[in-house]
């Protein structure tokens, strides 16, 4: 019997096929089947979201949070039409990760919460159109995708997300089912691409993948189907919030094209290309020791200095929004503690702020921005979706 | 319940004077951008919010 050059199938020889006919091509079917469905391993690219696995958390870096209209891990947003209903975080609830994953986004419900119509309780990414062009939606090529994710929940039953345009005039609500409770399982949904509608292709939103953790009819529409609507969950999904101390965890999501969920894989390949592709949307410096310094700068009045920074990568645009903590200018004589930094001049490149004082900047003289008295301090820059 | 402070604020610049919006996030974080990028921002969002009174820094 010979074997194939490269992934060594099985061939079989001329009197193996006369004897067993069917059975010898079935054999040698389903080994070139386990063969292309592994080429999924390390296919890097073929994920349209970020952070799938989970891994990249700047801004909370492990902590937990109840905040919701924010950002949980790099990339995945919590949204809630009531506030502080769960609490949320990289690896909370402290669960082992499935085979192959060390982070998961865990949630857990201090409340419990009977929604009304308009209520909304859910999470998931928007991503860049440039990243879903090749998708084609809105033209009659449009691709099929599949969504694929490992979930774990102490609830069980039929649960709901949906995907949708920048504009929320298209969606598409999809159910799904966890049958074990506190199990983790792999779901898959497969959709076929929406031939209708606008669909950018450009720097803004082109797709919108939500997860429902409760949602109210006013946002839930019937699974299976596209609509001219904005849905963030399908109707007669279990609302998460709806039980006290729920638990729901999820790693390893992945929308990609084809009808399989292929084997997971980030949407670079490396932990490092996984952090920079989060940077093009948000970036943060944390230097974890007193009085380092991010960056220069110089005085523009007694209460001004100007500080510029290079963006570690071209972010998507101009950063939209600055977060800090804790800083401080200094000249190198005194230290004067910011109290506010505010955007000035911003590009996808460079970034300059303007460190506020309350008094005793110099006008032309070098500033250093620093960590003020704190390993805590930083500076991050968003340019979100 | 967590709420956010917000306070809006005008910063003299070389382009003019510009109006921040200066969020406090609690135990000394803060989130600041433009007034007009914030209000995008909420007009998406349901998250109470309470504002102070503006100021100049």
């Amino acid at each position: 019997m010979a074997t194939s050059t490269n992934y060594g199938w099985a061939e079989p020889d001329n009197s193996s096929l006369v004897k067993n006919g069917a059975s010898d091509i079935r054999t040698l079917g389903n080994a070139i089947d386990a063969s292309v469905w592994n080429i999924g391993y390390g296919q890097a690219g073929k994920n349209k979201l970020i952070n799938g696995a989970m891994t990249i958390d700047q801004r909370n870096n492990g902590a937990t949070s109840t905040s919701s209209g924010v950002f949980t891990v790099d990339r995945f947003e919590f949204n809630a039409s009531q506030a502080t209903k769960f609490t949320w975080g990289q690896n909370y609830g402290g669960v082992t990760p499935p085979a192959g994953f060390s982070k998961y986004l865990g949630f857990k419900t201090t409340t419990a919460v009977t929604i009304g119509a308009g209520d909304y309780f859910f999470f998931g990414q928007k991503i860049e159109g440039q990243n879903v062009a090749d998708l084609a939606f809105g033209t009659a090529s449009a691709k099929t995708i599949t969504l694929s994710f490992y979930v774990y929940s102490s609830l069980t039953g039929t649960f709901g997300g949906a995907l949708g345009n920048s504009a929320g005039t298209r969606s598409y609500p999809f159910s799904y089912t966890i049958s074990a409770a506190n199990t983790w399982e792999r779901k898959s949904i497969t959709i076929a691409g929406d031939t209708s509608g606008t669909w950018l292709t450009t720097n803004g939103i082109g797709l919108k993948l939500w997860l429902g953790l409760g949602v109210g009819s006013t946002f839930s529409g019937t699974a299976g189907a596209w609509e001219a609507a904005d849905r963030f969950s399908s109707t007669g999904a279990t609302s998460v919030v709806g039980t006290l101390n729920a638990t729901f965890y999820i790693t390893g999501s992945m929308i990609e094209v084809g009808s399989t969920a292929t084997p997971f894989q980030t949407a670079t390949g490396t932990v490092q290309g996984e952090l920079a592709a989060c940077q093009r949307y948000y970036w943060r410096v944390q230097n974890a020791a007193n009085y380092t310094s991010y960056a220069n700068g110089s005085g523009e009045s007694a209460t001004t200095a100007g500080i510029t920074v290079v963006n570690p990568v071209s972010m998507r645009v101009g950063p939209t929004s600055v977060d800090y903590s804790t800083l401080a200018i200094y000249d190198g004589v005194t230290i004067t503690a910011v109290t506010a930094v505010s955007l000035q001049q911003v590009s996808s490149t460079t970034t300059k702020v303007n460190a506020t004082v309350t008094a005793g900047a110099v006008a032309t003289r070098t500033y250093a921005l620093i960590n003020n008295a704190s390993s805590s301090g930083y500076l991050g820059f968003g340019a979100e979706l | 319940m967590k709420m956010d402070k917000v306070t809006f604020v005008k910063v003299e610049t070389l382009e003019g004077v510009q109006e921040h919006a200066i969020i406090d996030r609690g135990n000394g974080e803060f989130t600041s951008m433009l007034k007009s990028t914030y209000e995008a921002q909420q007009a998406e969002q349901s998250t109470p919010i309470v504002i102070d009174e503006a100021e100049t820094i």
